[in-house]
């Protein structure tokens, strides 16, 4: 029996359009200094944190070893530190692995992001194959927006479907004292706001952010000291498909859907949509969300319009989805995973105040990298 | 504190970076195909017989060595995914954002491949309508690789 990991602390800053009154490591340490100050514990070698992974982009940074500015706000300092340049989710799979083993019994994780500082498509632009893709100045607005094309024409889900996703999300964000943007908007609004790439209009997508998050993992024996609310880690995965659109099914997002698959075996989900009660995924365009909860097995292949329309995911619903307003709210790139699962954590401690969901068992957490979702990573927790 | 502790200091960060990426045995022969012969060449995996492109080493799907059997791709296509980006596009060229770039689309090549590019017509009507194309080459100044192809052109049938 491998050892069982409990996250045991989680913080995140309030998300914001642009923090320029603190630089990176200020800024993540505004969420480890909670972290920290909650637990009691120190980076002592007798007992205390052994470990730090962060998670951060050097291009979105513009620094190789984007990681070096947060060195000393998360306890790395002639320590065991490593770095995770995806999104925030993989660093806690790192992190958990390192406790799995036996090698480390106590692991703090921050993923940190400005985006406030560079200019989105450049650096979107510069995450392509220089060869193949960077040439066309393509961005994840324009790849996205190829794929919202394939995805909605191929399964007829409809423009008002999406801005579903993008009223419900923000609604439910007017409930979280962390949400950038809470919006009280309708369907319209969302059809009437400016194109961005056709069809991914203004309110379909995220705004800008700047935010941190920070956790706290710990093995079984030392989680029970912490806390008398641990929660555990019970199942998790991720997986990469192709860089290049041409050699994807747009429309399929099969990376999520063995990640996923994955996950639920090890966690022993037979039925998702039954055994889940509140998840948190990652969309930064409404149309994502709809698309995910199929990768998610959450629905068939295409009836992600009919699972919005039935209302199954608002807040009340059976298996509510992004409860505290998801990343269209307004959450960082790379932050994204890792707040989602803090966000599972508060709703699992029954912390989750206004937005929470009643007696939540299991929750499931979702990040992913890249254009269109090239790596998906999913997560199972439970009380 | 001084009484400047409440100013917001910046550091402005814009020079350019340098690479000089090899373009490798597989890549680099594409690219010497289509700045030579205005040719798309890709290459077929030994053992799915399916066209890997971009040009690879190793199948991602068989994730075996592919060899070195390669194939026109041809320049007519059908349109199968196409956005007209309103927002600033960055121009890796240029350096900086540019406001009314020609769209991008998917294309699903007649050889079964699918690519990325860009597409001449630019009225978000006509668009619409856009379905079958073709490559219109540089004639002068081609440096090996997808910039060699202009844009795709609107054709009949």
């Amino acid at each position: 029996m491998a050892n069982r990991v409990a996250i045991v602390a989680v913080a995140q800053t309030r998300y914001h359009p642009n923090r320029e009154d603190v630089n990176e490591g200020e800024l993540a340490y505004e969420a480890i200094a909670q972290v920290i100050g909650e637990t009691g514990l120190d980076f002592s070698e007798d007992g205390g944190i052994g470990l730090a992974i962060t998670s951060s982009d050097d291009y979105w940074d513009g620094r190789t070893i984007s990681n070096n500015i947060v060195q000393a706000a998360v306890g790395a300092h002639m320590s065991d530190e490593g770095k995770v340049c995806e999104d925030g989710l993989n660093a806690i799979y790192s992190a958990y692995t390192r406790i799995v083993s036996g090698r480390q019994d106590l692991v703090i994780v921050c993923s940190h992001m400005k985006e406030s500082q560079a200019d989105k498509s450049m650096v979107e632009n510069l995450t392509m194959d220089p060869m193949f893709l960077r040439p066309f100045g393509i961005d994840y607005l324009t790849a996205s927006a190829l794929q919202a094309r394939c995805y909605m024409e191929k399964y007829g889900i409809t423009s008002e479907q999406c801005a579903k996703v993008a009223v419900k999300n923000r609604g439910n964000a007017r409930n979280n004292p962390f949400a950038q943007e809470p919006l009280a908007i309708t369907v319209d609004d969302v059809l009437n706001s400016e194109v961005m790439a056709d069809p991914i209009r203004l309110l379909d997508s995220k705004p800008v952010s700047d935010g941190a998050c920070a956790m706290i993992l710990a093995s079984e024996e030392r989680a029970r000291k912490l806390t008398a609310k641990p929660i555990w880690i019970l199942g998790v995965s991720n997986c990469y498909e192709a860089h290049y659109l041409g050699e994807r099914d747009l429309a399929a997002c099969d990376a999520l859907s063995t990640a996923a698959q994955k996950a639920y075996r090890m966690a022993d989900i037979k039925d998702p949509v039954r055994e889940i009660q509140v998840a948190e995924i990652c969309e930064e365009f409404s149309y994502q969300e709809l698309l995910w909860y199929a990768g998610l097995g959450l629905c068939g292949a295409g009836e992600g319009g009919r699972l919005i329309d039935s209302g199954v995911t608002q807040m009340g619903g059976s298996l509510a989805v992004n409860p505290s307003g998801g990343m269209l709210s307004g959450v960082p790139n790379i932050v994204g995973g890792m707040s989602r699962a803090a966000e599972i954590v508060l709703q699992l401690r029954g912390e989750a105040a206004a937005r929470q969901v009643e007696g939540p068992r299991i929750g499931l957490a979702h990040g992913y990298t890249g254009m269109c979702g090239q790596l998906q990573c999913v997560m199972v927790l439970g009380n | 504190m001084t009484d400047n502790a409440e100013e917001l200091i910046h550091v402005e960060y814009t020079q350019p970076w340098r690479y000089r990426w090899s373009t490798g045995k597989y890549i680099g022969k594409a690219y010497a195909e289509t700045k030579r012969n205005k040719r798309l060449m890709g290459n077929r995996c030994s053992k799915c017989q399916e066209i890997v492109w971009p040009p690879e080493p190793v199948c991602p799907r068989c994730k075996v060595p592919t060899g070195e059997k390669w194939v026109e791709l041809g320049d007519t296509g059908t349109v199968l995914q196409y956005t007209y980006q309103v927002m600033p596009m960055w121009d890796p060229h240029v350096g900086r954002a540019r406001a009314h770039p020609h769209p991008s689309a998917n294309i699903r090549m007649d050889s079964g491949c699918h690519i990325m590019h860009r597409l001449e017509e630019t009225d978000p009507e006509k668009l619409k309508k856009v379905k079958r194309v073709k490559a219109v080459w540089k004639e002068e100044g081609r440096q090996g690789g997808m910039d060699d192809i202009l844009y795709f052109r609107a054709i009949d049938g």
